[in-house]
């Protein structure tokens, strides 16, 4: 046997993985890289969610505590106090614009200046105009005592948890200079000099001390080097200063301060009585008077019978205000309630904070109503006549266009926004020939309106792109079988392209709706940011007043807040609430997509 | 091989397709060459030939499917059918397509019912009266075969039927606008045996009625089914008779390879 033949065959091939790195083969290297990135986006989103959720989470609790104090100081009662008020004011004004109302009236029929001067300064007029008008004074003065007590409760109560924290942190310092290996820094140098500067001002030390510390200032004011021996004295302003920060706080007694807000209550009453019955003899001088117009007696009529709605309202008012119990317990659920469909969004105010969603959910919901309202039948519309109509030289010249749209920064959409398209709506309605539209002319050039035409305008390149996919996946043969049973285009497009990519339609108006819903930069530019609930009750009206929404009050206010207070925290709450419509909005279009697809390929 | 300079071969008495010098192209791709051939009223006609040779192509040609496409041109030749050129200008497409039903390659009946597949063509000419749709309903499900299948399921979507049943349907869908002239591009060849004899016993009765012109690459199908058989080659017509000529007898070589399948 030759020594070839006892060599063992070459082994074949496949025996072994080729490696290409660091002993790996080429397919696990690729799966570790793509592996690795999506880990590192699922990391990072969960990353995020979880810092919004952190930073939202303290929101109920504080919010909680400050609408229990709410109640505690008494300014709940207040605000039961002031819906008096409100009405009287109100109606005060309904009667202002009657008056002025007259005075055009008797304008317009004619009369000279001096002859209105004197027909609405006769006795008559008088006792009734200015007789009404000033039954609220006493009213008002006893409403803003009240009012003043409980802000002071409250302001009190707030002194005293910060003081309360400013304590805490002495003691924790005091704590620490205690320990005998601490040595004095930087820092502590600055707080001794300033400390004993403070010190010299303090009349109740003696004269000696008071020199001696003198002496001690002046030396370190020189540069000079801290001694052990200033640890000691440093240690005693230290806690002569937590002392007289303990003697500030005034310790509140709910209570017994809440009663100071409710007491009086029949003074309240009597002013009440008394106002009615010296409404009514104002009320009475209407008689004498003649309105000569029609329309004017009848709301003099409408006026009165107003009032009489306002008599009958005392006594459940006053029932309310008897009834109401400052420590009666205020739920959590009514905090969250408070939160979501709140109904005002005041912040800074010195009675009470509110954070309401709703005005902002409401203007978002307003804006994207109107957005989808154009950028449906345009991006669903050119989506179908690109795929199915349009020649191919169109095709190429319409989508990457429309797909051009998107590229525009939403900042520039929002100053385009700002300086023509809003002045171009209102020049538009304030032509004479569109007069007979009720809310014409518009008032504001920024406005729900506005914002939501601009964001038509981003929303049509993703309704369109997703839409024009969704036609495009449709297999091409449903088209070639209504062609062959003698459809026109418009009936294949209509009867057959368009119900076979519904499903995809409708998650691309979804996306498209939920591209509309966080955008920020258009509407905080053009939205007119007016934090109401738009008023419903003008009909299409109400598309042509200004809103504020929940992206736009973040970007607003997040720049300006106290970190950790309960405003930022209100707004990492809104913020949590956009991230759940926009999650069910994604969801929804893949559940549509998933549920409804009938072709599957 | 220049059709032009040779009489047609063997044509049918009763021609209701005349073709003419009939060229196609697509964007600056010639598809086919001046192919003139007769079809005949109530035959069937099989186009055989190797992939890419332009039957479905030429097929597609009868019902202007082509028009669909982007950049088709057709730089000469008519088609008549019933002595009307339907590529003139003032043609009727919707009608020639009513006229000229087809049937395609992979079954494509719509996303709907079973019902509304077939109603679709009278829907689409605006016909509403319940009872006449119902009737033309049955009508179809029975000329395609398929009614005792399907008739208690009628409101199911057509696309839990069988592949085999959505091509009848299909078939069915197409004879609901009443045409002259059936167009089949390989309807069989996505079928089992099982089906496909359905569909060939199918085309068999059909063809009392209808005049039927069918692609296949099945040899043994176009022998079976047709009356006649043209033989396509890189967008010419190279061979075109009945079938005894074509399968037992070709003139000329190419055919002879190829429906002997030594053929690529
Ligand atoms: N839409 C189109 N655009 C451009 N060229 C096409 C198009 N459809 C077909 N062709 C070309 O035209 C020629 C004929 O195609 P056709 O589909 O008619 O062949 P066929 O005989 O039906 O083949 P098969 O048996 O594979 O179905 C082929 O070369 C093909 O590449
Ligand atoms: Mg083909």
């Amino acid at each position: 046997m030759s020594a070839e033949k006892k060599v063992h065959p070459k082994q074949a091939d496949f025996h072994r993985k080729r490696a290409i790195a660091f002993g790996k083969d080429s397919d696990s290297i690729i799966k570790a890289f793509f592996g690795s990135s999506a880990t590192i986006a699922i990391v990072v989103l969960g990353l995020i969610t979880l810092f919004l959720f952190k930073e939202g989470a303290g929101f109920l609790k504080l919010y909680h505590t400050s609408l229990k104090e709410y109640r505690l100081s008494g300014l709940e009662y207040v605000d039961i106090l002031k819906e008096k008020r409100d009405d009287y004011t109100a109606l005060s004004r309904y009667l202002t614009d009657i008056r002025a109302d007259w005075i055009n009236h008797l304008k317009d029929s004619g009369m000279s200046a001096k002859e209105i001067a004197v027909t609405v300064r006769t006795p008559e007029a008088k006792a009734f105009f200015m007789g009404y008008m000033r039954n609220g004074s006493e009213m008002r003065r006893f409403i803003k005592e009240k009012m003043d007590v409980a802000i002071e409760i409250r302001d009190q109560h707030t002194t005293n948890k910060n003081l309360g924290d400013t304590l805490a942190n002495y003691t924790k310092k005091i704590e620490a200079v205690k320990n005998p290996n601490y040595i004095l820094n930087e820092e502590d140098r600055a707080r001794f000099i300033l400390l004993l500067k403070e010190s010299l001002n303090n009349g109740e030390i003696s004269i000696e001390v008071r020199t001696e510390r003198q002496f001690r200032y002046g030396e370190l004011e020189q540069e000079t080097p801290l001694e052990a021996s200033d640890l000691l004295l440093y240690l005693q302003l230290l806690e002569e200063q937590y002392n007289a920060t303990e003697r500030k706080i005034k310790p509140i007694d709910f209570d017994m301060a809440v009663l100071e807000v409710t007491s009086n209550y029949d003074i309240y009453a009597e002013i009440l009585r008394k106002q009615a019955l010296s409404i009514q003899v104002a009320l009475a001088h209407a008689e004498a008077l003649n309105f000569s117009h029609p329309e004017l007696a009848q709301r003099v009529l409408r006026f009165k019978e107003l009032n009489e709605l306002y008599f009958d309202s005392n006594d459940a008012h006053l029932e309310k205000l008897a009834q109401w119990d400052p420590s009666a317990k205020t739920l959590f659920l009514r905090t969250l309630a408070s939160f979501l469909m709140g109904k005002e969004w005041i912040t800074a105010s010195d009675q009470q904070d509110w954070y309401g969603l709703l005005p902002l959910l409401v203007g978002s919901l307003l804006i994207s109503v109107i957005a989808l309202f154009f950028a449906i039948p345009f991006g669903v519309g050119a989506a179908i006549y690109v795929n199915q109509i349009a020649s191919p030289l169109e095709r190429n010249l319409i989508k990457p266009y429309i797909e051009f749209v998107s590229a525009i920064p939403s900042v520039v959409i929002g100053f385009f926004g700002v300086v023509v398209f809003g002045e171009a709506i209102r020049l538009f309605s304030q032509l004479d020939f569109l007069s007979w539209m009720p809310f014409f002319p518009i008032q504001e050039r920024l406005n729900a309106f506005t914002a939501g035409c601009l964001l038509a305008l981003m929303a049509i390149p993703t309704i369109f792109t997703l839409a024009e996919d969704a036609i495009n996946n449709i297999p091409r043969h449903f088209k070639e079988a209504s062609y062959a049973v003698g459809a026109t285009q418009l009936q294949t497009t209509l009867r057959v392209i368009v119900p076979t990519a519904l499903s995809g339609i409708i998650s691309a108006v979804m996306l498209g709706f939920g591209r509309v819903i966080g955008e920020t930069m258009v509407v905080l530019l053009c939205a007119g940011n007016r934090i109401t609930i738009p008023d419903f009750s003008e009909g299409i009206g109400v598309f042509f007043q200004p809103v504020h929404t929940m992206t736009g009050i973040i970007a607003q206010e997040m720049g300006e807040v106290v970190h950790g207070s309960v405003h930022y925290r209100a707004l990492f709450m809104v913020g949590i609430v956009l991230f759940f419509i926009s999650l069910i909005i994604n969801y929804s279009a893949q559940w549509v997509v998933k549920k409804y697809r009938k072709v599957g390929d | 091989m220049n059709p032009k300079n040779t009489p047609l071969p063997s044509n049918p008495t009763n021609p209701i397709i005349e073709v003419r010098d009939f060229n196609f192209m697509y964007g600056s791709a010639q598809a086919l060459y001046d192919i003139s051939l007769d079809i005949g009223e109530k035959e069937v006609t099989a186009l055989i030939g190797p992939s890419g040779c332009g039957k479905s192509t030429f097929l597609r040609c009868f019902n202007r499917m082509n028009d669909l496409i982007d950049n088709t041109r057709i730089p000469g030749g008519t088609i008549k059918i019933s002595d009307v050129d339907i590529y003139h200008k003032d043609i009727d497409v919707i009608e020639l397509r009513k006229h000229v039903g087809m049937v395609f390659q992979k079954s494509n009946p719509f996303p709907k019912s079973i019902y509304e597949n077939i109603a679709y063509g009278l829907r689409i000419q605006g016909i509403k009266r319940k009872n006449e749709i119902d009737q033309v309903v049955e009508e179809c499900l029975r000329g395609a075969a398929l009614w005792d299948e399907v008739k208690d399921r009628l409101s199911d979507s057509a696309l839990g039927m069988s592949g085999g049943q959505q091509q009848r349907l299909c078939i069915a869908r197409a004879l609901a606008v009443k045409p002259k002239i059936i167009l089949m591009d390989e309807p069989c060849s996505a079928l089992d045996p099982v089906a496909t004899a359905k569909v060939e016993e199918l085309i068999h009765v059909l063809k009392e009625n209808y005049t039927i012109v069918i692609v296949t690459h099945n040899m043994q199908q176009a022998a079976r089914l047709s009356d006649r058989t043209a033989f396509f080659y890189l967008g010419k017509l190279i061979e075109y008779g009945p079938n005894e000529q074509v399968f037992m007898n070709p003139e000329n070589p190419k055919t002879e390879a190829y429906v002997s399948g030594r053929f690529g």
